[in-house]
């Protein structure tokens, strides 16, 4: 199967602080990619390069056949981000929120007014069925717990029919039990829609059981890219405490 | 994306209950009540008004005519209008540190978290409440009465309304202060005042100074019309050249407020900047 994103060995970095030291992979359309590695290794701002919010100092990531140009609307929401702090617009109501998906693909003018077309409303509650969030359509953003408020992201992103789910730590701010219903979701998503997911987490344990694959970054590099299957505690050292003797030293 | 029709059924209906209450008619009527209230609102104001812009279209080439004879500006009397100034801007830093410096205990009763004295909670908002209430224009009015003409007289009314003003910013930053910090300290077995001194105080200090330079920059602003009713600075100069019909005078001093007010809204606003 070809891959649906490649990501070529892209670089980044903040004046001194190297953020991205030429990371290389890609992504299979249908796979759960795990992304681990610890707190400031980076995992952000390859999302943030991919998705074309930020510009990479070299390197390119590639959807399809078509390039991903930084800071540029082109890709027409192909490759759809979830946050680790949701963010709705929480005035809006949740249909209105999922909706917002569809703005890549609308004229200005629907989106200003929010005057969506009558399949694109369609669309939107579909999608919001996808995530057990039908009932709750009608509601303000603000008065869901943080479970729903994710689950309404991903319907937001499912809206913009991507390629590709960037998911920044999504499960980071929600107990375990929410956490493990956020994951299935995703992971169903990848399975049912062949959509690929590529998922920051710093539980070892819900990498282990959801991702097909996990990519381990260390300081900008890639250290780990091995099947989830075979993540063991020598490869997590390999990720994780050797940071921790560096920072000691 | 499924699309059996089973799920379909359900997003339909989901979509024609949330365009139902969306659109009800109660919502609807709700909403143009509304607009028509909005809209006699205005039409009452405009009236009461006396909006007249056929006024201003026959006024507007008198005001040309002044501007006209306002050039060149004239500063053979700038000793006298720096000394108004100075009067002005003495007269707003006084008054302003003084409703400060009363402010801070005022705010302390009126901080719903901090008062010692829940029940004086609100008489005390109350008080805030009427001094914000009235302009220092309408203070100073009375003060010139009683205190006689002159600077003063100012000094009393800017201190009176700002001492509001200053209290309820203070209040209000008080109330938002997150005071685990305050609870932290206070389980150590440090007394109420210490640990308000210790956790509360480096955290309100900033909002204090910096409201008491915003207000001081209001104040100047503020206090270049008080001379009009007698209570010193260079509003006095102003209401005597627009007695006299001598613009050149006026537009002579418009231009010396313009610059003193910049300067120090910089000057305050740098600081201010400085203090987050």
């Amino acid at each position: 199967m070809p891959n649906v994103l490649r990501i070529d060995s892209m670089s980044k970095r903040f004046g001194d602080r190297v953020a991205l030291a030429g990371v290389s992979f890609s992504v299979r359309p249908g796979e759960f990619v795990g992304l681990l590695g610890p707190s400031g290794a980076g995992k952000s701002t390859l999302f943030r390069c991919i998705a074309g919010l930020e510009r990479a100092d070299e390197g390119s990531a590639m959807l399809g056949e078509q390039i991903v140009r930084p800071l540029h609307r082109h890709c027409g929401g192909r490759i759809a981000m979830v946050f680790q702090q949701f963010a709705l617009v929480d005035r809006l109501s949740v249909l209105d929120n999922v909706l917002a998906g569809r703005l890549g693909a609308v004229p200005a003018w629907r989106g200003v007014l929010r005057r969506f077309s009558h399949e694109d409303r369609m669309f939107a509650m579909q999608c919001l069925e996808r995530v057990s969030m039908l009932d709750h359509a009608q509601q303000r953003a603000d008065q869901l717990s943080g479970g729903q408020k994710q689950r309404v992201a991903i319907a937001r992103a499912l809206a913009q029919r991507p390629d590709v789910i960037l998911a920044d730590e999504p499960i980071a701010s929600l107990d375990p039990t929410l956490a493990s219903g956020i994951l299935t979701l995703l992971r169903s998503i990848a399975r049912v829609d062949n959509v690929a997911v590529i998922c920051s987490l710093h539980q070892l344990g819900f990498a282990r059981e959801y991702s097909d694959r996990v990519i381990g970054i260390r300081s900008g590099q890639i250290v780990l890219d091995c099947d989830a299957s075979k993540l063991d505690d020598n490869a997590t050292n390999r990720l994780y405490e050797q940071v921790s003797m560096l920072q000691s030293d | 994306m499924t699309d059996s029709t089973l799920a379909n059924d359900a997003a339909a209906q989901a979509l024609a209950a949330y365009d139902l209450n969306r659109n009800s008619i109660m919502g609807r009527t709700k909403l143009w009540l509304l607009v028509l209230a909005a809209i006699l609102f205005y039409v009452v104001s405009w009236r009461l008004a006396e909006v007249d812009l056929s006024r201003l279209a026959s006024g507007l080439p008198q005001l040309g005519q002044w501007l006209v004879r306002a050039w060149p500006p004239n500063f053979s009397e700038l000793p006298i209008f720096i000394q108004r100034i100075g009067e002005t801007v003495a007269m707003a830093a006084i008054g302003t540190t003084v409703a400060t410096l009363f402010a801070i205990p005022v705010a302390l009763f009126a901080s719903r978290n901090l008062t010692p004295f829940p029940a004086l909670y609100l008489p005390a908002r109350w008080l805030l409440n009427a001094l914000r209430g009235i302009d220092a224009f309408v203070f100073a009015l009375l003060f010139v009465a009683s205190v006689g003409l002159g600077p003063f007289a100012g000094v009393i009314g800017i201190a009176l309304h700002t001492c509001g003003s200053a209290a309820k910013l203070i209040a209000d930053a008080a109330e938002n202060a997150k005071l685990d910090a305050l609870r932290a300290v206070e389980t150590t077995g440090a007394s109420r005042v210490v640990s308000v001194c210790y956790a509360l105080v480096p955290d309100l200090l900033p909002v204090v100074l910096s409201s008491m330079l915003y207000l001081f920059e209001f104040n100047v602003r503020a206090s270049t019309v008080l001379g009009v009713v007698g209570a010193g600075g260079i509003g006095q100069e102003l209401k005597n050249s627009m007695d006299l019909l001598d613009f050149s005078r006026l537009f002579t001093i418009i231009i010396l407020i313009f610059i003193v007010v910049t300067v120090l809204d910089q000057i305050s606003g740098w600081l201010r900047k400085r203090l987050t």
